[in-house]
């Protein structure tokens, strides 16, 4: 397993690499410039600030400067919209402030998610898996800024509980979390309810009903370990995506995260900052879909990692 | 162990991320992020709220007019020519170190001086050399400004510029401390590094999220506030949110479509604001070139019902190109810019089209204007019989659309620099970069020339109104509505006043117990 593991992470600066060259160019494709206005700057200023981001260079030099630079340091370069500002440095402010929040909004996901989709296995009939289906209706239908405006009316305006935006302290959390972690709550519920029906089904679990073994610790012990690898192989992809960041709820709960830097940086056409954001996203796709196999191994001893 | 890890982590994201100071004493909501602190670069409108906060000018926009600033008063010689600033005593920076007219002198040196490229070099035109410094036809040292002694700043114009003391209160101008700018050329903006010289410093700065500025102990006097918080928050509707739930005191943008609701209310305040929104005309187009067919879309816009209906928020008609708030200046009156359908049909008929009139809207992506699109398409199909498209861009695929002039008409707007009528027809200079019409007219830019040599401010008024009326009667521009501008400030708050540029100073405002 230990081998498989660096195998893979061996294989990450080859991946980076093909990302990074594929963003490179593909911002470059688009029409328009980073500092094209509605106010045109005079010739001569247009001229000195394309040459300080080296925009005047063929575009394989400043390629190869480019991934120089990230070789070297590590360093993404300057942001072309915000001045005297590095990419790395946009990065280090907002990926903690996303990192939080997606990790609020994965736990409530997962809370939430797993024991209903385990409760509406064990109890095909009645309320739960009701429950359960609606929850995943509800969670997959109901866009994400559709939800958010509806907690922020009860939560924020009528009871006045919450706050309805900003960041700083952990109430400022709770909205947005939920927000983020509803749709993939709703998957993660219907996953689970699968797989313990499966689970449920097979040998292991009619011996051990037939052993005496306690329904509870048949339910938890032996068969949620198989029940939830669906949701375990779902929530690899969807922890990296929550994780950086969503546009749409950190604009409507004002929350400094990744999630605008990935829709801006292409609008601004600042090009480092869109690099560094696909690489970054990219990285975290990476290590969390290993660890979701990772876990995948360590739950189900049927699994051998090579 | 999945949920131990992810506890961890959740832990210490929070930690990482939540940490934050004592709450602030006044929050202001901006809509956009700052995207410098360099008085040379900035052109953004939250830039300049930003930058009011943290410098002061020789003088400072007042209600009234610019009022003292760092100069606690200016002469002017009787030719107009010569502005001498006297500056207050014991002026400092926010490190303590002494800011005296040499510093000032240098300061504008820096802007005009080629080798910084400065976005905003040309609000200098108009000073004795310049254009020419700018442009690298002399040396920095030929600029008409010296500092004969710590405390006298003496600018010498090449024409009278009644604008003067108006333009003197704008970014570019304010003094900026050198010694820091060249110890560190990269990250001297940074918080904690940013040297300025007014009644805050910057203390923190998150992108997307705040910027906290606290009270510059070396200021002239103490501002009533010790912490301020600029806010800045992209979505509208959450900035009204923060500002509704009592989170902010100050929202310098009111959402659109909040506002028929809240028009009553004592802490909105609309007024009256120095800029323009416009269609731009492609005259390298067909029909587009003939000044009839450009008359006859003119007459058939029903610039009420767009401002009753569409904008909504208190805008008025156009009647001219620039706004009738411009201190001193006339616009002309035409006859073109009013709502007149059956003129319009004429206009037409008379450009013998040899097939219906088909026009597409350009635009970039945003409701209002799609809505205003929306609004002009059904209006000139019903008046003129015309076929009309809409095409939505992005936001950087319209500019790059208008500069190559790839569209018929074009929803544009025009915020002026400072409150000059030229501000507004520089614009449409047959070589300006934001003419992008390919219009061009050699008795509009002679007028504009002459009227930047005139002494006498009546006459240069009139030549200036002269331009204007070629503009609107030949030009290639559709006005539609002057805008407003739209505050939300906590009824608690006192001390804001209106201003036509919307210029607010945030160290005149003061909570009532």
């Amino acid at each position: 397993m230990l081998r498989f593991a660096v195998r893979r992470l061996a294989f990450l600066p080859v991946a980076v690499f093909v990302i990074l060259s594929a963003a490179f160019f593909l911002v470059r494709t688009l029409p328009g410039g980073p500092f094209d206005r509605e106010r045109s700057l005079p010739p001569a200023v247009q001229k000195r600030v394309r040459e300080a981001y080296h925009l005047d260079e063929p575009v394989w030099r400043q390629y190869v400067r480019y991934l120089e630079g990230v070789a070297a340091d590590l360093d993404f370069g300057p942001s072309t919209r915000y001045a005297n500002r590095s990419v790395n440095g946009l990065l280090a402010d907002s990926l903690p402030t996303s990192f939080a929040l997606g990790a609020a909004a994965l736990a409530f996901a997962v809370l939430l998610g797993a024991p209903i989709g385990v409760w509406s296995a064990a109890r095909p009939r009645g309320a739960l898996p009701l429950l359960s289906t609606t929850l995943a209706l509800v969670g997959v239908a109901l866009p994400s800024f559709v939800v958010a405006s509806l907690l922020l009316l009860l939560f924020g305006f009528v009871l006045e509980w919450l706050p309805v935006a900003g960041w700083g302290t952990p109430a400022h959390v709770v909205l947005p979390a939920i927000a983020l972690g509803l749709p993939v709550a709703a998957v993660v519920a219907r996953l689970v309810r699968v797989g313990m029906i499966d689970a449920l089904s097979q040998d292991f679990a009619r011996t051990a009903r037939a052993d005496g073994v306690a329904p509870s610790r048949i339910l938890w012990r032996h068969a949620f370990r198989i029940g939830c690898l669906p949701a375990v192989s779902y929530l690899g992809p969807a922890a990296a995506s929550v994780l950086t960041g969503s546009f749409v709820v950190e604009k409507i709960f004002a929350i400094p995260g990744m999630g605008a830097h990935f829709v801006n940086s292409v609008l601004n056409r600042d090009a480092p900052l869109l690099v560094g954001c696909a690489v970054t996203y990219f990285v975290v796709l990476y290590v969390m879909n290993l660890f979701s196999d990772l876990v995948h191994a360590g739950l189900d001893p049927r699994i051998r990692l090579r | 162990m999945g949920t131990g890890l992810r506890a961890g982590l959740l832990g210490i994201g929070l930690f990482a991320s939540c940490a934050r100071g004592p709450r602030a004493d006044f929050v202001a909501v901006l809509w956009t992020e700052v995207e410098t602190f360099d008085p040379a670069q900035m052109t953004g409108v939250a830039d300049g709220s930003v930058a009011r906060a943290l410098w002061e000018g020789l003088l400072v926009p007042g209600d009234r007019g610019p009022e003292p600033g760092i100069a606690e008063r200016f002469d002017v010689s009787d030719d107009g020519l010569a502005y001498t600033f006297h500056l207050r005593d014991g002026l400092r920076f926010s490190d303590g170190s002494t800011l005296d007219a040499a510093d000032v002198a240098r300061s504008w040196a820096r802007v005009v001086d080629p080798e910084t490229a400065a976005n905003n070099a040309a609000l200098f035109d108009g000073i004795r050399g310049a254009r020419d410094v700018r442009e690298g036809r002399v040396p920095v040292a030929s600029l008409g400004v010296v500092a004969p002694d710590p405390r006298t700043l003496v600018v010498t114009l090449e024409t009278p510029i009644a604008s003067f003391p108006d333009r003197v209160t704008l970014p570019p101008f304010y003094p900026v401390h050198l010694a820091s700018i060249a110890s560190h050329p990269d990250d001297w903006q940074q918080p904690g590094r940013l040297v300025c010289n007014g009644p805050y410093v910057l203390e923190s700065w998150r992108v997307n999220d705040r910027m906290r500025l606290v009270r510059n102990p070396y200021f002239r006097e103490r501002a009533p506030f010790g912490r301020i918080d600029f806010l800045s928050v992209e979505s509208p509707m959450t900035a009204f949110n923060l500002y509704a739930t009592g989170q902010a005191d100050w929202l310098a943008s009111v959402p659109r479509d909040v506002i028929p609701d809240i028009r009553d209310r004592p802490d909105l305040h609309i007024e009256p604001y120095l800029g323009v929104c416009f269609y731009r005309i492609n005259v390298t187009r067909k029909p587009f070139d003939d000044p009839r067919v450009r008359r006859a879309l003119s007459l058939a816009i029903d610039r009420d019902a767009l401002v009753r209906h569409v904008t909504r928020a208190g805008e008025r008609p156009a009647t001219s190109f620039v706004p009738p708030l411009v201190p001193g200046y006339d616009p002309p009156t035409t006859s073109f810019v009013r709502f007149d359908p059956a003129t319009a049909r004429a206009c037409l008929a008379e450009a013998r089209l040899s097939s219906p009139l088909d026009v597409e809207i350009l635009y970039a992506s945003a409701d209002v204007n799609r809505e205003v699109a929306l609004a002009l398409q059904d209006q000139w199909s019903r008046q003129l019989g015309a076929r009309v498209r809409l095409r939505n861009q992005e936001w950087k695929v319209y500019i790059q659309s208008t500069k190559s002039c790839d569209y018929d008409v074009a929803r544009s707007s025009w915020i002026a620099d400072y409150p000059d009528a030229e501000s507004f027809l520089d614009v449409f200079r047959g070589d300006d970069p934001n003419n992008r019409t390919g219009w061009r007219s050699d008795r509009y830019d002679a007028l504009l020339e002459a009227a930047s040599r005139v002494r006498d401010r009546a006459r240069r008024s009139k030549l200036l109104s002269e331009a204007e009326r070629i503009l609107l009667e030949e030009g290639p521009v559709l006005p539609l509505y002057f805008m407003v501008s739209t505050n939300l400030v906590r009824p608690s708050i006192v001390g804001f006043e209106s201003s036509p540029m919307d210029w607010h100073l945030p160290h005149r405002l003061r909570r009532t117990a």
